[in-house]
């Protein structure tokens, strides 16, 4: 097994953001677009118009702590969504025959590129999220008191929102934790099994598998997979994470430039270039 | 050394092989002109090579290691360069920093020496250059790696005419001693005089690998006037002033290879050169 070098890790994370610098930017501006239009989708009428019962001719919000909670609201599901759309990016890279090649050929071992990739889709992606919606957040502040009314950050409201979210997944026992890390590495699972549109495949994916354990376990002696108890359902989801990164790794580290018609899940076959 | 060992490789179902039972070596210091038809597998054989593919059966070595392991220690040592290809939107000295950590023996030097033998600047945007200016850079990038395996798949396509007369120079002087160079390509004007050994595809087998100085000795290549007699020729074509004709070389002096005359020849007569390349029979 061929050692892990840090040094060419952090050369790889290095050619991944440096040499597709302005698509990540391009990535970073979206990000701060959505927040500045989740967070102005919410503070625009308060802010020309102010908030309360005095307020007439125009919906607003009754009080500032009903706002904040729509704009934590929105924030929280904008995201979420990009966080999850980051995650099925991680092997989009993969899609044609010329980055396949590219990827492949460069000289580190395939735990390094793997692990470089997801590294840079869910931590640096999120860290990228937050520092979006902090400037997103700091935009609105200069920007809409000039419209009449101020208020202040949203960050702190955030702050506190999301860490009883963390107290809640870290005290609320294996089962919620694991059905995390399962959305996740079946995220990742998509993004490596299909790699252009992964969310919108993975999505459609797990929907038709969920069906189908529904319409399966309403066939009557099935119908006890629908009340399991949470050791069996914590240990299918230990076995789902082990099988999903196991494929997600095997896809990736057994990938050949070209698949082959009669490969295991090879699902794109001739379409791609 | 560069061994291919009883390989069989095919994209689809059993039944259609690219290559069935192939085996092919490589030698260090050796510039490999690879041919064939359209489909025949040449660019296969280039994935085979580099690890990108993996045979069914047999096994791919070089000097002992399995590319298809795909250990840095071996890829260092290998390097493509694709028919086709993206660059990033960088500046070269950019594109070249990100990369040459990968290559321990990677020389600016030789970038440069390249870079000016294909009369392009040592400033550049990879993004706003032409196919053929990406593929001048690409294949300096790909002789600066100083890797030991160096594999170039149709590198003169897109080049206009004086790039092509450029290329040749530029692989001939940054060509190294423990070099293996393998050039697949269907323009064999481009490479003739630059490559020092054949290898010919056709079907899933090997149809030739024959160093070009044995050739020369075995065969010799005459365009003959329409209406001369050609009882003694083991090909012959029709061509502009008559006909092209392929003898065998009665111990004179060696003539150039025509190695398209040469291809069409062996694709008629596949034992042309022997079952070992050696004299025709």
């Amino acid at each position: 097994m061929p050692s892990f070098d840090f040094r060419r890790f952090m050369m790889l994370l290095g050619h991944e953001l440096a040499g597709n610098w302005r698509r990540h930017l391009r990535e970073f501006l979206v990000f701060y677009v959505v927040f500045l239009a989740c967070i102005g989708s919410v503070f625009y009428v308060p802010s020309r118009y102010g908030i309360g019962p005095d307020v007439v001719d125009h919906w607003t919000y009754p009080d500032e702590a009903t706002m904040f909670e729509s704009a934590v609201w929105a924030v929280s599901i904008a995201f979420y969504v990009l966080l999850v759309y980051g995650v099925s990016l991680t092997f989009s890279h993969l899609y044609t025959r010329q980055q396949r090649i590219a990827w492949l050929m460069l000289p580190a071992t395939n735990l390094e590129k793997f692990l470089a990739r997801v590294l840079v889709y869910s931590v640096l992606w999120s860290v990228a999220l937050l520092v979006a919606l902090v400037l997103a957040d700091v935009t609105r502040m200069l920007v809409f008191p000039l419209f009449g009314h101020g208020y202040s950050s949203l960050l702190p409201e955030l702050e506190s929102r999301w860490r009883a979210y963390a107290e809640d997944f870290f005290y609320s026992g294996l089962g919620y934790q694991s059905q995390i890390v399962l959305s996740y590495v079946a995220l990742l699972t998509g993004s490596a099994l299909f790699r252009r549109y992964a969310l919108v495949k993975t999505a459609f994916g797990l929907f038709l598998a969920s069906l189908l354990i529904l319409l399966i376990a309403d066939m009557g002696r099935f119908r006890n997979l629908l009340f399991l108890d949470n050791v069996t359902v914590q240990v299918w989801n230990v076995v789902l994470i082990a099988g999903g990164l196991w494929l997600s790794w095997r896809q990736v580290s057994h990938m050949q430039v070209i698949p082959r018609h009669n490969s295991l899940l090879k699902l794109r076959k001739r379409k791609e270039a | 050394m560069l061994e291919i060992k009883n390989v069989t490789f095919g994209y689809g179902l059993r039944g259609s092989e690219i290559f069935k039972d192939f085996s092919l070596q490589l030698a260090p210091n050796g510039i490999y002109g690879l041919f064939g038809k359209n489909g025949t597998g040449k660019s296969t054989l280039l994935y085979l090579m580099s690890g990108l593919l993996r045979p069914q059966q047999g096994r791919v070595e070089i000097d002992g290691l399995c590319p298809q392991d795909r250990r840095p220690e071996l890829l260092r040592e290998i390097f493509l360069v694709p028919e086709e290809f993206e660059l990033p939107d960088i500046s070269l000295e950019r594109y070249v920093s990100l990369n040459e950590g990968f290559y321990p023996r990677f020389s600016r030097e030789v970038l440069a020496g390249c870079l000016a033998d294909f009369d392009l600047p040592g400033t550049l945007r990879l993004g706003q250059l032409s196919m053929g200016q990406k593929k001048k850079v690409y294949m300096s990038f790909a002789l600066a790696a100083g890797t030991r395996v160096l594999l170039m798949d149709e590198p003169t396509n897109g080049l206009d005419i004086p790039s092509k007369s450029q290329f040749r120079k530029v692989i001939s002087r940054h060509m190294a001693d423990d070099r293996i160079l393998v050039i697949s390509t269907h323009q064999v004007r481009d490479v003739e005089m630059l490559i020092d050994h054949v290898v010919m595809l056709d079907g899933t087998r090997l149809l030739l690998n024959m160093p070009l100085t044995d050739i020369g000795k075995a065969l010799c290549f005459e365009e003959r006037s329409a209406g001369t007699d050609t009882s003694d020729a083991l090909y012959v074509q029709p061509s502009v002033h008559g006909n092209s004709v392929v003898r065998a070389n009665a111990g004179e002096e060696d003539t150039p290879v025509d190695l398209e005359l040469l291809f069409n020849a062996l694709l008629q007569r596949p034992d042309l050169l022997g079952k070992n390349g050696s004299r025709p029979e």
